[in-house]
């Protein structure tokens, strides 16, 4: 209870430790805005020719979209494989996933040198040989996806009924593009990387790129799913009403069930892409103990540790696993993007993010777990509307 | 909506099918190979010709319009460092002592112009383009600053202004295709002494460049870097010593950049194509199963209440005979008491017998 | 591995055993602490290996059958320097007052018995040294300290040429000396054949050859290798004349076969003769023999070459330069067929081959790679063996070839001659036919136009060939050298000028280079290859000023 109190203070005063902590953050974050474009990239990062991409593509992009992929598997598995148990997962779900892609876009806008022509791929000129068009085009239209998808907890907070049941009456067609959309810009944003087969490490790099990607946002998004209702749990407890709290243990065991399933045929797929290449001759190095690290300590341990918890319905192992999973994809990704990334240069031309990069990423996540924090106080996502309570 | 499995499998085969019939041509699966537009243009760098004078450098800031460098181009001591590419360098000479050599050997670097260029392939707003003069441009009022052409290039060359706030430019050496279209040499050709730098048609150049390892076979490492490279380069190196004492990489591989990613691009409308019809064949039939069912649920709901019914139905049968029989039973005791009451009151000194017979 | 523990737990657990094993929060961590140590325990196994020192010393302990550790490095120098007070005896075993370069022949014991011999030699001495507080190698049980893949040393090791200048030092030397009553020289000292009726080698006078004849690289039934032989025929008289105090050749490693051993080694600039019953000048051509014996020319011939056997062999290092396999007639065994005595190789390649150092043309084009000669002949492009001109070399015309017999005598006598006819010193073109400077201003923008030091130039070039033979030979008209520069054209003293050829406009189709790039290419070219390094390339202004901005 102190934690929420910590959260929502009974008293109504806005200076909790959680409000000042991130006001902080977000003032520091303005300030950085400014910076970066009043003085360009140089300003504000390490970045350099050899170096174009850092933390800002690595994990706000990457990392961001992984993780936002709870929501095309929660209305996956709720609306197409029909497993009517994981409903009241749903609108969390979505609401981090479209948070999420927001944020995604939020921190391109730094990124990218003119974020004003961010519309110019697709609108203005289709560069279709890129595989960066096709992420462009997915996460845009998927965003769009997301949005509507959301749309109904805010139709139903601002009482706009007939709007809403239009809507609702999309959710299958919604669902089923939603899916398509993922599966395509989660593998892309793999295939990114299938460019430079000289830059990226060997161990990591596989003409498979694409599919691990896809498959390790599946159970990326099924333990943010998660790992993100367990915060939920501690935080917003008032806010949820009874068929949530019902069913979020069912939530929990049976997406850890899935994941557990999903990992370890990653583990294999993995497998097969270091027999295709005959990369085994690299585990015996320096780099091939930092890949097992990541193979081995957070996808098979964990997919693992998620079998015994469903096992035993330890749901506190579980939820404890799903933290270590999701540190495992940010793992992989950081890997993928800027560790394994240019492994060949020397030490002195390696890329580290600076302080003012880790801030601003900082500053994206905190406007991310902010909104959510509005949103989910406000708005019928860890409850159901009692005006609507019954329908769809 | 209810559909079988099979009906499933025939959908989803004909998305697939479809799905092939939306690309234009299996550019992924074929061999096909580009060798570059006729007639495109090239420029040979023979490397044992180069004297390290960096007066292609000089050249290229001119005629590009960049920036004074921060030590003048005649400083020659500059070279006992590795120079890099940058944002205001588009060409750069470096110093290298192959193993086995006391003399230094020269060579020039910047964009290769590849024939299959990655980062015209990786350009999601296409403002790279590979031109039919063989140079590969870049169109700045396109780029929106992804800088994907940046980790796509095996040869690390684009550059970027990140000092720049609002207009930052992707910085590459661009064959001076300006100059190029007015018939004249680019500025670093025509600039070097040495005629190390020779700009031709690129069959041309690859025939001279055979020409000159067969004369001087002593002199030439028998290879032309960027013959094959990375799919072909526009710019071709000779020299006397291995190309990766020279830093250039030898690991590249001869597959064009495109040709890794056409793949993952080809496999999308199938992806579309089949995803639709599987995904909505799945909820179609996870909806037939919860419908299904149902229906078995309400017919077991049905059976049991019609067996329940009957027997109802039966229990209450047997009960009514046995209540029949009951009474039946009671009526026959009771005629049976009442006729012997009356047999009774029948005998002598009755006088109220005729009163019970009559009675009875 | 994940299923394998599946696996386990559940069959702990049915059988009741450590309470299963996987019960309890503990197995989490027992797990997670299993798998987290795999990457640590891989890490580990990256091997490194030290940086690369340079050593002349180094010698493999090679033994046959070796299968299981990697060689022993053996570093002989550093054995030796660690204790300087200890003689060759420490190690060396003495047969007939000399030494055996074999670790007291170790190399004689078969696999185990050596493996054990060396295990307890080595390390016993080592052992010992220790005891006595000094600086030690490693004991047994450091295995891996003696038994490295990977030395992380780089061999400095280089071989050692017995030239002409240390024969002759060695047949001057007083302390050398063979037989004295019975001969006048002591080549005996050294040379010797084999007899095979005596099974033992002998001294035969005027059969003396190269060592390598017979010691060949690797050892051969019961003829040692070269390696063998040398260094128990040199290091041993070496340790013998220094033991009596007579200044000597090295006995170390380093002596002989190090860079700084090598500089030390006093070389004569003029080596007299060497006296055998070589001819002075000897008439080649594969048919003299057969036209010997019929006593009559045949009907196709090539015109003989006069070569001269004096003047080459002032200009080799050694006899073996071109007697590489026997002091033999180079036709005794490359037949003109190519048998299988010649190695395959036919007279006509053997002679002719551009790529062996060993023929004619292959010899000479390496001279001209020489600074003095490369300043031009690097220029100048590869002449398929077609186009050149044999006539060069094949110069004796038939007519001199009469009158028969051509016996072996009259035969030297013909070369002889021929050979004399050539010119010793070269011709040089008189300087009033040479301009003095050059105005170079025909493409004048940048810099000013270049005053070019014709006649020096030329004086340059006279100067540094003069004293080759080679070049004397070749260089036989004056105008020759102007073909240097002036190329692709007739020798003549009236060479076209650059621009008759090379367009200001640019290269050519043909692969001619523009004037610009022709001026640089040549001048630069020479002067890299000359080993000038005044002046510079890349000092513009040290040929031609640059033009100040207004006058442009």
């Amino acid at each position: 209870m102190e934690q929420t109190q910590a959260v929502f203070p009974v008293k109504g005063s806005i200076y909790t430790p959680f409000n000042i902590i991130t006001g902080i953050i977000l003032a520091v974050g303005l300030v950085l805005t400014v910076l970066r474009f009043t003085g360009g990239l140089a300003a504000v990062t390490n970045l350099d020719h050899h170096n174009p991409w850092g933390i800002w593509i690595g994990f706000d992009l990457l990392c961001g979209v992984a993780l936002a992929a709870g929501g095309y598997t929660t209305s996956a598995a709720t609306y197409i494989f029909g497993l009517k148990r994981y409903h009241s997962a749903v609108r969390p779900a979505i609401l981090t996933a479209f948070l999420g892609y927001a944020l995604v876009v939020l921190a391109l806008h730094y990124d990218v040198g003119r974020p004003w022509r961010l519309p110019y791929p697709i609108f203005f000129s289709q560069g279709t040989s890129s595989l960066l068009f096709e992420v462009a085009l997915c996460v845009f239209l998927y965003l769009s996806v997301l949005f509507i998808e959301f749309s109904p907890a805010a139709m139903e907070w601002l009482g706009l009924r007939r709007a809403r049941q239009l809507v609702v009456r999309l959710v299958l067609a919604l669902t089923i593009f939603g899916v398509i959309l993922s599966t395509l810009h989660q593998s892309s944003l793999g295939a990114l990387y299938l460019i430079a087969p000289s830059k990226l490490h060997p161990l990591w790099y596989s003409t498979y790129l694409a599919l691990f990607f896809f498959i390790s946002s599946m159970f990326a998004g099924l333990s943010m799913v998660i790992f993100e209702s367990t915060l939920s749990h501690r935080f917003l407890h008032h806010k949820m009403d009874a068929e949530h709290l019902a069913e979020s243990d069912g939530v929990a065991l049976g997406f850890a069930k899935a994941a557990s399933f999903i990992m370890i045929g990653y583990l294999f797929i993995q497998m097969i892409g270091l027999a295709v290449d005959n990369d085994w001759g690299y585990l015996a190095t320096g780099w091939g103990a930092w890949y097992l690290l990541e193979l081995i300590g957070f996808v098979a341990l964990p997919a693992f540790v998620y079998a015994v918890g469903v096992r035993e319905k330890n749901l506190r192992l579980i939820r404890w696993t799903a933290a270590w999973t999701v540190l495992g994809i940010i793992f992989n990704r950081l890997n993928i993007s800027v560790i394994a990334f240019n492994w060949h240069l020397p030490s002195s031309m390696r890329y580290f993010p600076s302080l003012m990069e880790i801030g601003t990423t900082l500053f994206i996540v905190t406007i991310g777990v902010v909104t959510y924090r509005f949103i989910a106080t406000r708005m019928p996502i860890l409850y159901a509307h009692p005006d609507y309570h019954g329908e769809e | 909506m209810g559909i079988t499995r099979r009906e499933l499998l025939g959908w989803m085969a004909a998305g697939a099918g479809a799905g092939t019939f939306l690309k234009k041509n299996a550019w992924a699966a074929g061999n096909h190979h580009f060798t570059g537009y006729p007639k495109s243009a090239g420029v040979l760098h023979d490397v044992t010709r180069c004297i390290g004078c960096r007066k292609c450098e000089t050249a290229c800031n001119r005629v590009n319009e960049l920036p004074a460098p921060e030590t003048s181009f005649d400083n020659l001591d500059v070279l006992k460092d590795r120079q890099w590419l940058s944002d205001s360098r588009l060409t750069v000479v470096n110093r290298y002592f192959p193993a086995g050599t006391n003399s230094p050997v020269y060579v020039k670097t910047q964009c290769n112009h590849c024939l299959e260029p990655a980062c015209a392939s990786a350009c999601f707003v296409k403002a790279l383009k590979k031109q039919p003069t063989g140079a590969v441009t870049y169109d700045e009022s396109l780029c929106v600053g992804c800088r994907y052409c940046m980790i796509a290039c095996p040869f690390e060359v684009p550059a970027y202004e990140y000092h720049k706030p609002l207009t930052p430019r992707v910085m590459k050496c661009t064959l001076c295709q300006p100059r190029l279209e007015k018939g004249q040499l680019p500025g670093c050709v025509e600039a070097c002494p040495k005629e190390a730098l020779t700009y031709g048609r690129r069959d041309e150049l690859i025939r001279i460049a055979r020409q000159r390892i067969d004369k001087y076979p002593g002199r030439y490492i028998r290879h032309i870097y960027g013959e094959n490279e990375m799919g072909g380069t526009s710019w071709l190196y000779l020299a006397g010593h291995s190309f990766g004492a020279l830093g250039m990489r030898e690991d590249l591989g001869v597959a064009s950049a495109p040709s890794l990613t056409a793949g993952a691009l080809a496999v999308v409308p199938m992806v579309v194509s089949v995803g639709v019809v599987l995904l909505t064949g799945i909820h179609a039939i996870s909806q037939r199963k919860d419908k299904v069912a149902r229906e078995e649920q309400q017919e077991a709901v049905n059976r049991a209440r019609e067996e329940a019914e009957e027997t109802m139905a039966r229990k209450l049968a047997d009960q009514k005979r046995a209540a029949d029989k009951e009474k039946e039973a009671a009526i026959k005791r009771e005629v049976e008491k009442a006729l012997a009451e009356s047999a009774r009151e029948n005998q002598p000194g009755d006088p109220a017998g005729e009163a019970g017979g009559r009675e009875g | 591995m994940v299923p394998l523990l599946i696996w386990f737990s559940s069959w702990t657990e049915g059988k009741g055993m450590l309470n299963g094993f996987f019960r309890g929060r503990r197995k989490y961590y027992v797990v997670a602490a299993f798998f987290l140590l795999v990457p640590v325990v891989l890490a580990a196994a990256v091997s490194n290996s030290a940086s690369g020192e340079s050593r002349v010393d180094m010698l493999e302990i090679e033994l046959p059958d070796r299968t299981k550790m990697p060689a022993v490095t053996f570093l002989h120098d550093q054995h030796t320097g660690a204790m300087p007070d200890q003689g060759c005896e420490t190690c060396h075993p003495q047969e007939n007052g000399k030494y055996v370069f074999d670790y007291k022949k170790a190399g004689t014991l078969a696999y185990e018995a050596a493996t054990a011999f060396y295990h307890d030699d080595c390390a016993g001495c080592h052992r010992k040294m220790a005891s006595g507080g000094k600086e030690a190698g490693p004991r047994i049980g450091q295995c891996r300290e003696c038994h490295v893949e990977e030395t992380g040393f780089e061999s400095a090791w280089k071989p050692i040429e017995f030239d002409r200048s240390l024969h002759f030092r060695h047949v001057n030397a007083e302390a050398i000396t063979f037989k004295p009553e019975q001969y006048d020289q002591n080549c005996g000292a050294c040379h010797h054949v084999y007899d095979e009726k005596l099974e033992k080698t002998v001294y035969r006078k005027g059969e003396e050859g190269s060592c390598r004849y017979c010691h060949l690289e690797q050892k051969k039934e019961n003829t040692r290798s070269y390696r063998e032989a040398a260094h128990d025929s040199c290091v041993n008289c070496h340790k013998g004349l220094s033991a009596r105090g007579t200044k000597t050749g090295p006995v170390d490693c380093a002596g002989c076969h190090s860079a700084k051993g090598q500089a030390k080694i006093d070389t004569l600039k003029d080596v007299p003769r060497l006296k055998t019953k070589q001819p002075d000048a000897v008439l080649m051509a594969a048919w003299l023999d057969e036209a010997e014996k019929q006593d009559k020319l045949p009907d196709q011939l090539t015109f003989p070459v006069a070569f001269n056997h004096v003047g080459h062999e002032a200009a080799v290092g050694s006899c073996r330069q071109c007697h590489h396999a026997s002091m033999d007639r180079c036709d005794k065994c490359h037949t003109s067929r190519g048998d299988k005595e010649g190695g395959f190789v036919s007279l006509e390649t053997a002679m002719h081959s551009e790529k062996s150092a060993i023929g004619c043309i292959g010899c000479h084009e390496q001279v001209k790679e020489k600074a003095d000669c490369a300043g031009c002949h690097d220029q100048m492009a590869d002449k398929p063996f077609a186009d050149r001109d044999c006539r060069q070399c094949h110069a004796v015309p038939p007519e001199t070839l009469k009158p028969l017999p051509l016996d072996a005598e009259t035969r030297r006598e013909i070369a002889r001659t021929v050979v004399a006819e050539r010119r010793e010193t070269p011709e040089r073109v008189p300087d009033e036919k040479i301009p003095e400077k050059v105005k170079i201003d025909i493409m004048v923008d940048e810099y000013q136009a270049a005053e070019f030091p014709h006649r020096k130039i030329v004086h340059a070039l006279a100067e540094r060939t003069k004293e080759n033979d080679l070049a004397t030979a070749f260089h036989q008209k004056p105008e020759t050298l102007c073909m240097g520069c002036h190329h692709n054209s007739p020798a003549s003293l009236n060479p076209p000028r650059c621009a008759s050829c090379h367009k200001v406009a640019g290269p050519q189709a043909d692969g001619r280079p523009g004037l610009l790039g022709a001026y640089h290419g040549q001048c630069i070219g020479c002067h890299t290859k000359m080993n000038i390094e005044k002046p510079a390339a890349t000092d513009c202004a040290a040929c031609h000023k640059k033009r100040s901005v207004e006058t442009r």
